[in-house]
């Protein structure tokens, strides 16, 4: 095995007790990702002249000399974030961003910086100005998007741990597809000065790893403090009855109760019926949200400059957000208001609250549309629709892998909590971990099998 | 899109009145949108939100101000 399938708190923990360098880790790293890159353009910009600058410097700290990546939505010192678009875009200089801070601060090394979705715009990532990311389960799939790269390159084993973003679901959604564990952060805990989005009252950077426990150890590192472990006896599961549930492949909501099943099991807990007030309404708020406030610094002066060098469907997305009424804006606000104030009894009662990450498995790359009981619709529409409560309220969620559909594609069941409880999530995603065996953690897809290497 | 007016006409005379120019692409890619995302666009604007107070001094970071309190 190579140290870089390790899990990163055993990286950790081989450069601590040295046992192993991190110059020799970062060596097979980019050996692994001269090996598997080209399939999956999972990282745009690897970077091991400043990854071993990083080494040589790190701090002792909990992940000392340990790589991690990077989306492309963070200021580096050696770089600007081009958030999937051309060049001079994204309007961040090169500089430390707070996650790269961190990070630094807590002795990992960035590696290199991962593809995301033009704009973050789209939860599919076959759409980037690096050309699209593909899902290492299936090269012909979509990875999931925004964080496209990161969670392609986790679960192609081409890195331990990276670091995504997450204004809509861009955490959860590309783990889900690609079966990795994503843990969205309650908003404002990571700090995000020197990020692309500063000014978004939804998005917050996390970690995407393969398994909870890994979460758990970059979570600490980018929150700047340490979520202690516990057993997660008695869990207390709310359960909707809602579309977010009942519009759902059927493989994909058969898995997802299977998992709710075994997590009851292993923790002693239950799952009770919970009623979100306007979770119904929750993904088109979002994509108004999302639609407008990413995109305020853009003034209709720059569009036509601007529109010469984005895709297509991303100029016409930014014209779009002139057309739409003013009256959504503080209608999706309204929601906002309902749902958080809904969810603080929610919350009085459940500890979490749990629903598949995506209603329907990884779609093709070159058609993104995904087949629902209610019909056939566009993947970002019925993605969000399960992920934007958590960006409107601003409370922690995570993807953990749950199992495979019959066409071998991962499956995740989102969990929910409230806000500050990052650890009852981590908690509870290690409990179905010990639950299923970590059969679901520790499947690699056929791509990052030894026998492929 | 008002009575009588086709979406390309709404769009052409509402965004040209920002100076923005759009051509055949962009009317294709804005109505496929407005296709999928228009109906639960006019569900959110005739919801009645009359008993649903804006929330004051929006914090994400943690639940409603009121609820503190």
């Amino acid at each position: 095995m190579s140290l870089i399938d390790l899990p990163l708190r055993e990286q950790a923990r081989v450069i601590a007790s040295g046992e192993a360098s991190s110059e020799e880790l970062l060596g097979e790293l980019y050996a692994r990702i001269d090996e598997r890159n080209e399939a999956l353009n999972a990282f745009v910009a690897p970077s091991p002249e400043e990854a071993r600058g990083m080494a040589a410097a790190a701090p002792d700290g909990p992940l000392r000399g340990v790589p991690v990546a990077m989306k492309d939505e963070a200021a580096l010192p050696w770089r600007a974030p081009r958030f999937g678009l051309a060049p001079d875009l994204a309007g961040v200089p090169a500089g430390e961003s707070g996650p790269y801070r961190r990070l630094r601060d807590a002795g990992a090394v960035i590696a290199g910086v991962t593809n995301m979705h033009e704009l973050g715009i789209g939860s599919t990532g076959h759409l980037s100005a690096y050309g699209a990311c593909h899902n290492p389960w299936d090269t012909a799939r979509c990875p999931g998007g925004s964080s496209s790269g990161s969670a392609a390159a986790v679960a192609g084993r081409l890195v331990g741990g990276a670091v995504g973003f997450d204004g809509g679901g861009s955490i959860r959604l590309p783990a889900a597809y690609c079966g990795v564990t994503g843990l969205k952060p309650t908003y404002g805990r990571v700090p995000a000065d020197g990020t692309v989005g500063v000014t978004s009252t939804l998005t917050t950077s996390g970690p995407m790893c393969v398994d909870a426990a890994d979460c758990r150890l970059l979570a600490g590192a980018l929150m700047g403090e340490e979520l202690p472990a516990g057993d997660a006896k008695g869990l207390r599961i709310g359960r909707p009855s809602a579309a977010v549930w009942d519009d759902c492949q059927p493989d994909v909501a058969a898995a997802c109760e299977r998992a709710l099943d075994e997590l009851v099991g292993e923790t002693g807990g239950n799952v009770t019926e919970v009623e979100i007030e306007r979770l119904d309404l929750c993904g088109i708020a979002t994509v108004i949200k999302l639609s407008i406030e990413p995109n305020a610094a853009i003034l209709p002066a720059a569009l036509p400059f601007v529109g010469e060098l984005v895709s297509p469907l991303i100029r016409a997305l930014l014209k779009y957000q002139f057309l739409i009424p003013a009256s959504l804006l503080v209608r999706a606000d309204r929601v906002r208001a309902q749902v958080r104030r809904s969810l603080v009894s929610v919350f009085g009662d459940v500890d979490v609250i749990a629903w598949p990450t995506v209603p329907a498995v990884a779609p093709p790359l070159e058609d993104t549309t995904v087949e629902v009981p209610s019909g056939s619709y566009p993947a970002d529409f019925v993605n969000v629709r399960s992920t934007g409560i958590g960006n409107l309220a601003g409370i922690p969620g995570i993807n953990v892998p749950v199992g495979l559909s019959s066409e071998g594609l991962p499956i995740g069941l989102q969990l929910q909590a409230a806000w500050g409880r990052e650890a009852t999530l981590l908690d509870a995603a290690e409990a179905f971990e010990r639950a299923s065996g970590r059969r679901h953690v520790e499947t690699a897809p056929p791509l990052a099998q030894p026998a492929a290497s | 899109v008002a009575s009588g007016t086709t979406f390309e006409d709404h769009a052409r005379i509402a965004l040209g009145m920002y100076g923005i120019e759009v051509d055949e692409t962009d009317l294709a890619v804005m109505e496929s949108l407005y296709a999928i995302y228009g109906a639960l666009q006019d569900e959110l604007l005739s919801t009645s939100f009359a008993d649903v107070p804006p929330e004051a001094n929006l914090d994400p970071s943690g639940p409603p101000e009121e609820a503190a309190a």
